[in-house]
């Protein structure tokens, strides 16, 4: 089972680039989308951009704040402290424009919640059980 | 203590405990959130907003905010605003959008006003640094309006470079809720022992305004350009308020500027803007400075009054137990009565004994979730 597990890491860490990122994006098994920039997940998660290209609402799903993946995803991707980030959603919740994306509180969460959304986009810190979803490639 | 200090009180204390988060209900369709802020005023002269010469314990506020994802592209929201002292419920915004596109979002009910840095959050204590927000720009003027009764469009268009630009367009009627000072000086024969200065609402119809956000490539980095005016059909007297503002927020330093002018036909022009900045000494402790000037000019005859003035220099040291929860303590030194006077002003025009410089500090804590 073990060994299972280190294959499919492997793998997985086979098929990001060579810069790869300290976690990992995925999106639904159904979605056509194969790679992202750094610039276009930021976009994706803060609601700036929310289509993907066959028109479908993109869905992000976020990690608790708490999570280290958060805090490295929101300094990888977004450029930008937590703090920032708090602050940007709260003014876009308080002028009523936008609110932020659901948190899961682990990576099995958000996993489960991209498997079942077939517009959804994640990211976890580790290659748990990827059933459902797969792996995006993402480059700064 | 009154009762419904004790009440606020209590109530600050248990929200501040819980863990500061929206409610989300249907996987992030639903989400309600809320803010609140209570503080304790004092001034050794004129009445500065809730730091009244007597003490002041019964600023509380309380507000939800409850949006709903009715579909991909249709968005309804609402913003219920509890404030005892000011008059009870408020509804600060009702809408439903539609999203054409990220670019183009059409909104039709009663909107925020998208005016400067604070015009859609001036309640929101935790988005800055002061408890009071700037008087000139945000306070009890012609300025900035509480709500547009009508209909927006904005968006955000592509980013490129690292540059990014949003921006609204609206239209439809200004609520505003002002402090008219002008009788006061112009027509001394209205003054009457005993008289105060109400708070008035106002409403400008057919107005269009409009707000340009420019991020910059560098990071924190913003500009904006709001205005608004009268130019289609005027049912009252010709207006027209603009100004720039320019934002840093940065990790633990934060700056502000923001100019504006406004103009009414035939009755008063006015110009003000501010300066401020604050800074983390440790993740929870905050030390800021503010800098404010606003001068009114009656377009009518030259008139020079203290009622027409305000210079302020205030400073605050806060205390973030959460990024959702502060603890302020200020202190303004103003100049000048546009937004500092005595309860009882005309006692105090007639008698003469209108002082222009009031010490004010507030103590007080504002929360968000």
């Amino acid at each position: 089972m073990i060994g299972l597990q280190l294959i499919a890491t492997l793998l997985l860490a086979g098929a990001t680039p060579a810069n790869a990122a300290p976690f990992y994006v995925v999106v639904n098994e159904a979605n056509s989308i194969s790679s992202l920039s750094y610039d276009e997940l930021s976009d994706f998660f803060l609601k700036k951009s929310s289509r993907w290209n066959d028109g479908g609402l993109v869905e992000p799903v976020d990690q608790r704040e708490s999570t280290p993946v958060r805090e490295i995803f929101t300094r990888n991707v977004h450029r930008k402290s937590a703090a920032a980030v708090r602050a940007f959603w709260q003014l876009r919740i308080f002028s009523g424009r936008d609110i932020p994306p659901p948190e899961k509180t682990s990576d099995a969460e958000v996993i489960a919640y991209v498997r079942n959304n077939p517009n959804a986009i994640g990211y976890v810190s580790a290659a748990v059980s990827m059933a459902g979803v797969k792996v995006v490639a993402v480059h700064p | 203590m009154p009762k419904s200090t004790t009440h606020w009180a209590l109530t600050l204390v248990a929200l501040g405990s819980l863990q500061a988060s929206a409610i989300e209900i249907e996987e992030g369709k639903l989400s309600l959130n809320g803010f609140a802020s209570w503080a304790y005023g004092t001034s050794d002269n004129n009445d500065f907003h809730i730091a009244q010469h007597s003490g002041h314990f019964d600023s509380g506020e309380f507000g939800l905010a409850l949006t709903d994802r009715l579909s991909d592209r249709a968005v309804v929201a609402a913003q219920l605003r509890f404030a005892a002292e000011d008059g009870g419920l408020f509804l600060d915004w009702a809408f439903g959008e539609w999203r054409f596109s990220d670019p183009i979002r059409l909104r039709i009910g009663v909107i925020k006003h998208p005016f400067g840095i604070f015009g859609e959050v001036a309640n929101i204590g935790t988005l800055r640094p002061f408890f009071l927000f700037p008087s000139g720009a945000y306070g009890l003027t012609d300025v900035s309006g509480s709500g547009v009764q009508g209909a927006s469009i904005g968006g955000t268009l592509p980013s490129a470079g690292g540059w990014e630009m949003s921006y609204d367009l609206y239209g439809g009627a200004l609520e505003l809720r002002v402090q008219d000072v002008l009788d006061k000086v112009v027509d001394p024969a209205a003054l009457r022992p005993g008289g105060t200065l109400p708070i008035e609402t106002e409403k400008t119809k057919y107005i269009v305004g409009t707000r340009l956000v420019i991020a910059t490539p560098v990071e924190g980095l913003e500009a904006r350009l709001s205005g608004y005016g009268s130019p289609i059909r005027q049912t009252e007297p010709e207006r027209l308020v603009v100004g720039p503002s320019l934002q840093y927020t940065g990790e633990r330093f934060s700056a502000r500027a923001e100019y504006f002018f406004a103009y009414e036909a035939n009755y008063h022009r006015a110009h003000t803007a501010y300066l401020e900045a604050a800074y983390f000494l440790t993740p929870h402790f905050q030390v800021g400075g503010r800098a404010e000037i606003y001068r009114l000019i009656f377009l009518q005859k030259p008139v020079d009054s203290p009622l027409f003035e305000h210079r302020e220099i205030a400073a605050t040291f806060n205390y973030w137990f959460d990024p959702n929860l502060v603890a302020k303590l200020s202190f303004h030194a103003v100049d000048g009565n546009r937004f500092a006077q005595p309860i009882l002003i005309d006692d105090a025009i007639l008698n003469g004994t209108l002082k222009r410089r009031t010490l004010a500090s507030i103590l007080g804590m504002q929360f968000s979730f």
